[in-house]
């Protein structure tokens, strides 16, 4: 069946939609913070321990389905963990949050830009394919900020990522 | 104020993704260096990928629940019509651009069905349409709803759509 509009996708993902919508709905956030530190730490890394072995064994028989709800619970714990805590906001910090779509949407764009257009950057990442996805890391990511924030400064361009509007 | 639990957890995922298309070249992106086909950690990149996709989708989540118990949501209209303009619009643009620089083939199944990484975007918005759609029962049931939907986890192409 065509995955029209992605909605097969859609569907996949809709479970993580929902344990969003029920963190906020059941105010599961102050719920688990009530827990001891060593409550919290174990159970964090319990979970993470089962999505580690998930992630190394896909082959197990609809290891997807598994998978997830041990991710569905450690974003929930995440959540809850950085919710409400002091955390000191750089203005670095706050750029990247702003043009997180931006970042999101353009990476791509260099990445084929870089490797399809700059000669020899193909045969550089065949080579040196441990230093390669380094620096092409460093030079995506840079490239995509910058960027996303000369697109945001003008009102036209901005529609772009819609970022004016938040 | 902004929720700073929330932008951590964007600023990690959205991290998460731009690293994992970096390695990608190796192994995930069709036959390009076909002598790194088994480059290591590829599958701990792709099941950490997995998990900052769902912290993206469970983001929207909290946040639209946020703003629907404040009220925010109270049209259907309003409220389409807003993420339409926030993720529509960006796709329609930057599919042209994908479309124009980077050709490839089939490219009308491919906008329709979300054009490389972009399908995110399509995909978020079909969220949104479903949960405009179940209106009030979205948020009322979202546990039974969450439950009906978690089976089509396994079904989903979410891992190939990477």
């Amino acid at each position: 069946m065509i995955n029209l509009f992605a909605w097969k996708t859609a569907l996949g993902y809709l479970p993580v939609f929902f344990a969003g919508i029920i963190t906020v709905k059941y105010n599961l956030s102050d719920k688990i913070n009530r827990l001891s530190s060593f409550a919290r730490i174990a159970l964090i890394c319990v979970i993470s321990m089962v999505m580690v072995s998930f992630i190394s064994l896909p082959r197990i028989p609809f290891g997807v389905l598994y998978m997830n709800v041990p991710t569905y619970v450690w974003l929930i714990c995440i959540y809850s963990f950085l919710y409400g805590k002091t955390f000191k906001k750089t203005r670095v910090f706050v750029s990247l949050d702003t043009h997180s779509m931006g970042i999101y949407i353009i990476h791509h764009f260099v990445i084929w830009a870089i490797l399809g257009y700059i000669p020899g950057a193909m045969t550089f990442m065949d080579e040196h394919y441990l230093l390669a996805p380094v620096l092409l890391f460093f030079l995506v990511f840079l490239f995509s900020w910058v960027i996303s924030i000369v697109f945001n400064s003008s009102h036209y361009t901005s529609l772009m990522f819609n970022l004016n509007h938040r | 104020m902004r929720d700073s639990a929330i932008q951590q957890m964007r600023v990690a995922a959205m991290i998460i993704i731009v690293v994992y298309h970096c390695v990608c070249y190796y192994g995930v992106w069709s036959g390009i260096f076909l002598n790194r086909v088994t480059y290591g950690g590829m599958l701990y990149w792709r099941g950490l990928c997995n998990v900052a996709l769902n912290a993206f989708v469970f983001i929207s989540g909290v946040l639209y629940a946020k703003a629907y118990l404040k009220g925010k949501y109270c049209s259907r209209r309003k409220f389409l019509g807003n993420k339409i303009q926030r993720l529509l619009v960006p796709y329609a643009l930057w599919s042209i651009i994908a479309v124009s620089f980077f050709p490839s083939e089939n490219i009308t199944m491919q906008l329709l069905t979300g054009i490389q990484h972009l399908w995110f975007l399509l995909m978020l918005m079909m969220i949104f349409i479903i949960v405009a759609v179940t209106g009030i029962n979205a948020l009322k049931y979202s546990v039974l709803m969450g439950g009906v939907f978690w089976p089509s986890m396994s079904l989903s192409t979410n891992y190939a759509a990477i």
